[in-house]
């Protein structure tokens, strides 16, 4: 490696790098050293204390000559991590990363001078706690590895590191417990990244479709969690966390259907209690589904199942509006998911005037204009409200779809459509596999000893045994 | 992909093809009544109105009545579809009503008509009117519900179950009668209850509903000519066909008399073979709910005295009506189903008719039991 060769390079890039900083600094007559760094992503505290300060202590000292610079510098100047590059490549890598090269005749050496440049630590926003650890991940790496490394200290938490993205070259880790977690697992998400090849990746989220890619559904086959805690308790279940630098969330794989009607704070709750969450939960995820179709089917084609004084008010509501039902449903429907996704994109600032429109647009003006009948608007939030209970954003997506291609079967066969689309959508849950097991498991196929923290749960203390059907390494919760 | 594509265009062929129907041009039919005018069907239909009354500001009354011609119920009925926009939805149907113009004609065509039409759930009442025409008693407006269909239904299905001097027609019985051998019908009598004139006080005229149709009792058509029964004679049938639940019987006793409820009754005929004789065994538990005789109820003796008074009272309910139906040939009571079904050897069927030759000939023998589980909490009368 020249490094004249470089710091001509470098010279060059700078007239189009502003924030590229190269300092030559004269030591003694004839020898110059480079301090090279990028203003941007490193902080100038750091590279003034720790380098700066000592060359300039050197050159004041006058003619001492800086024989053997690695050796020098690993004895005076404080800093931790550094690296002699031999690279050219990598030197640019860890220049645009934060360190600062130090180039003197044929030695080039990196100093970590890192600048802060994420937010602190602060709450969930995207998964809102009441009871529990209100720490979040942050777009820091090292942050978010501390936050797990806080809960789990020990020895047998590992990390496979690799970098992905050829412009991009984010760091992406592979963390994962030795002795619970199966090398099966392992083995196979790390060969999966190791394959990606991309130019860039700008969030954890870009990975999920690499790793799971076999499967045609639009149920989420992996789950993501800015929780630390829910991190680290995925963990010790033998299950692979991917984080990444620049990415406040991380992925859990392999993720089953239960676990989306799981939360970390059922387990602060008496068994009854978080049982009956769960079980609502369910209840919600059907409803939020089959709602509409329901009651399309039932109204247009079998009115005969409604009791009778039902029957006249559903009468007597749509008498006033003049469209299908399904049009009607639409209408509604269409308008909640503008609502919806206007809500979630609006700054909280802006907010208020969405949902007073939103309220007196669909609860009121809308049945008065004859546009849609009251039974409709009941219907459409029951099964909205129902799958708003979901937080994450990719079931609320599957939830959608299914409901609209219910409805759809409803509005064409009626009973017997809403049938085959729920034996569909049955159908298509169980068909799924992630890394090589059921999707629906323990619920089916049915694993009897795995019941007591599924749906249901049992007494924290008799939840010894970890999932069986992620990990068979290491059974016990002990040791 | 080419599965899918298939699927999408079958969807979108079928669109819409079965069965399909907007609530909204549904006329929802809540009764029915037939009637006939020499070979011509008359039908009278009572469609529950589902205009917004408030909003519209057209129709006020809850009901409306249309009536259709037909040499057949069902030409009839979409006859009617001249006079409205709706299509009938026939499954909320609560009663039909049967006027007297038919049932003292053949009713097969009747049956035919109830049991083959798939629209028509079977889950309604028969009823007929000995004075009113089908046309009255269908527009007539009950101030109880909006659904006054849905109030004469209720209203009989409660006094017979908790008076027992009315007997309930559910449509299944009189298919199930037409068919069974041994078992003959008996309707339950409504008529319109005109209390137009008794209303003298202003204050009382929001109150006093002006007419109103009214269960009056059972009757059953014979050779061109209307039987009545007594309230006395239905309690009996109820007895005896074990459908009785809270009846009231008001009994004499030295002094003045007692009234009490049945809490549950229980009777099973037995017979033996070749014996013109049927015994009917009844358990009837009870209690007192009016006491005004002389004798203390704390005597063991007076409670059996009661007692027996209330089993000769339940016995006397039934022979009444026994002998109503002998005298009529009309066995409404179900004694020749019985004894086709347990004791087929006694009787044929086939080639004899029970009513003319069988029935004449039978007895009932009585052992009965009425228990009184309560005597209230006064032990003598006031």
């Amino acid at each position: 490696m020249n490094t004249l060769d470089i710091i001509k390079n470098l010279y060059k890039l700078k007239e189009n790098m502003p924030d590229l900083i190269i300092k030559k600094i004269n030591i003694g007559l004839f020898k110059h050293v480079y301090v090279v760094s990028n203003e941007s992503v490193s902080s100038g505290d750091r590279v003034n204390d720790f380098i700066l300060k000592y060359f300039s202590n050197k050159s004041i000292i006058g003619n001492k000559v800086l024989e053997n610079l690695k050796k020098d510098i690993n004895e005076y100047i404080p800093s931790i991590n550094f690296k002699c590059v031999t690279d050219e490549k990598k030197l640019y890598e860890l220049l645009f990363s934060g360190f600062t090269l130090v180039i003197y005749k044929n030695t080039c050496i990196a100093y970590e001078t890192r600048a802060e440049l994420d937010r602190g630590v602060t709450e969930p926003t995207s998964e809102p706690v009441i009871r529990g650890p209100k720490d979040s991940f942050t777009e820091n790496y090292q942050k978010n590895l501390g936050l797990i490394r806080k809960r789990v200290k020990s020895e047998h938490l590992l990390i496979k590191e690799l970098t992905l993205g050829v412009q991009g070259k984010s760091k992406v880790g592979l963390l994962y417990m030795d002795n619970i977690c199966e090398d099966e697992l392992i083995n196979e998400v790390y060969l999966k990244l190791k394959n990606i090849n991309v130019d860039g990746i700008m969030d954890v989220n870009y990975l999920k479709s690499y790793i799971d890619s076999s499967n045609k559904t639009l149920f989420p086959t992996l789950m993501y969690t800015e929780k630390p805690d829910d991190a680290s308790r995925y963990l010790l279940e033998g299950r692979v966390i991917v984080t990444m630098e620049n990415s406040p969330s991380v992925i859990v794989c392999p993720t089953f259907f239960v676990d989306f009607f799981q939360n970390s704070e059922d387990y602060y709750h008496k068994p009854f209690f978080s049982t009956f969450m769960r079980v609502i939960r369910l209840l919600a995820f059907i409803l939020a589904i089959i709602t509409p179709a329901l009651f399309i089917a039932v109204i247009s084609y079998d009115p005969e199942i409604l009791p009778v004084n039902l029957l006249i008010n559903f009468s007597i509501q749509r008498s006033n509006v003049p469209f299908p039902i399904i049009i009607e449903a639409f209408i509604l429907l269409f308008t909640f998911e503008l609502l919806y996704e206007g809500d979630a994109r609006t700054p909280n600032n802006r907010g208020t005037s969405l949902s007073i429109l939103g309220a007196l647009v669909l609860g009121d003006a809308a049945v008065s204009a004859g546009l849609i009948s009251p039974i409709m608007v009941i219907v459409v939030a029951v099964s909205s409200i129902s799958s708003l209970i979901f937080i994450y954003y990719d079931m609320q997506g599957s939830i959608r779809f299914w409901r609209y291609t219910l409805m759809f079967f409803s509005a064409t066969f009626g009973v017997i459509g809403f049938i085959m689309g729920v034996l569909l959508l049955v159908i298509n849950l169980c068909s799924i596999k992630t890394f090589g097991k059921p999707y629906t498991i323990p619920i089916f196929p049915f694993i009897y000893s795995q019941q007591g923290n599924a749906i249901l749960r049992k007494d924290i203390k008799s939840l010894n045994k970890r999932p069986s059907y992620v990990t068979r390494k290491n059974i016990f919760r002990k040791g | 992909m080419k599965k899918v594509i298939l699927l999408l265009i079958l969807v979108f062929i079928c669109t819409g093809c079965y069965n399909y129907k907007e609530l909204n041009d549904l006329g929802i039919v809540s009764a029915m009544g037939i009637s006939k005018d020499g070979e011509v069907y008359n039908l009278d239909i009572q469609l529950l109105n589902v205009l917004d009354s408030e909003k519209s500001g057209l129709n006020k009354s809850p009901i409306t009545v249309i009536s259709g011609q037909g040499k057949t119920i069902f030409e009839a009925i979409r006859s009617m579809n001249k006079k409205t926009s709706k299509v009938f939805f026939l499954a909320d149907v609560d009663y039909v009503f049967l006027d007297k113009s038919v049932l003292n004609d053949s009713i097969d065509e009747i049956m035919d008509f109830l049991v083959r039409d798939t629209k028509l759930s079977l889950n309604f009442l028969i009823i007929t009117s000995t004075q009113n025409s089908s046309l009255d008693i269908l527009s007539s407006i009950s101030h109880f519900d909006t659904n006054s269909a849905n109030n004469l239904y209720n209203a009989i299905i409660n006094s017979e179950k908790r008076y027992g001097g009315i007997n309930s027609l559910h449509v299944r019985e009189l298919v199930s009668n037409y068919y069974s051998k041994g078992k003959d019908t008996i309707f339950p009598n409504v008529y319109i209850k005109d209390t137009n004139n008794s209303s003298e006080n202003d204050s009382l005229e929001d109150s006093k509903s002006e007419s109103y149709v009214e269960v009056k009792n059972m009757v059953f058509f014979k050779d061109n000519e209307v039987i009545e029964l007594t309230d006395e004679e239905t309690k009996g049938v109820n007895f005896l066909r074990n459908k009785i639940k809270n009846a009231s019987l008001t009994i004499e006793c030295d002094g003045g008399y007692f009234t009490i409820e049945t809490l549950e009754s229980k009777i099973k005929l037995k017979s033996k073979l070749n014996i013109d004789t049927i015994n009917v065994k009844g358990n009837v538990g009870a209690e007192i709910v009016y006491y005004g005789c002389k004798n203390n109820l704390d005597d063991a003796d007076v409670l059996k005295n009661i007692s027996k008074k209330a089993e000769k009272e339940v016995e006397s309910y039934i022979t009444k009506a026994f002998n109503k139906s002998k005298k009529y040939n009309y066995d409404f009571l179900g004694l020749g189903n019985y004894i086709y079904k347990n004791n087929n050897k006694y009787f044929d069927f086939e080639k004899k008719d029970w009513n003319k030759e069988g029935l004449n000939k039978l007895n009932l023998k009585y052992n009965m039991d009425v228990s009184l589980y309560k005597q209230g909490n006064l032990r003598g009368d006031l």
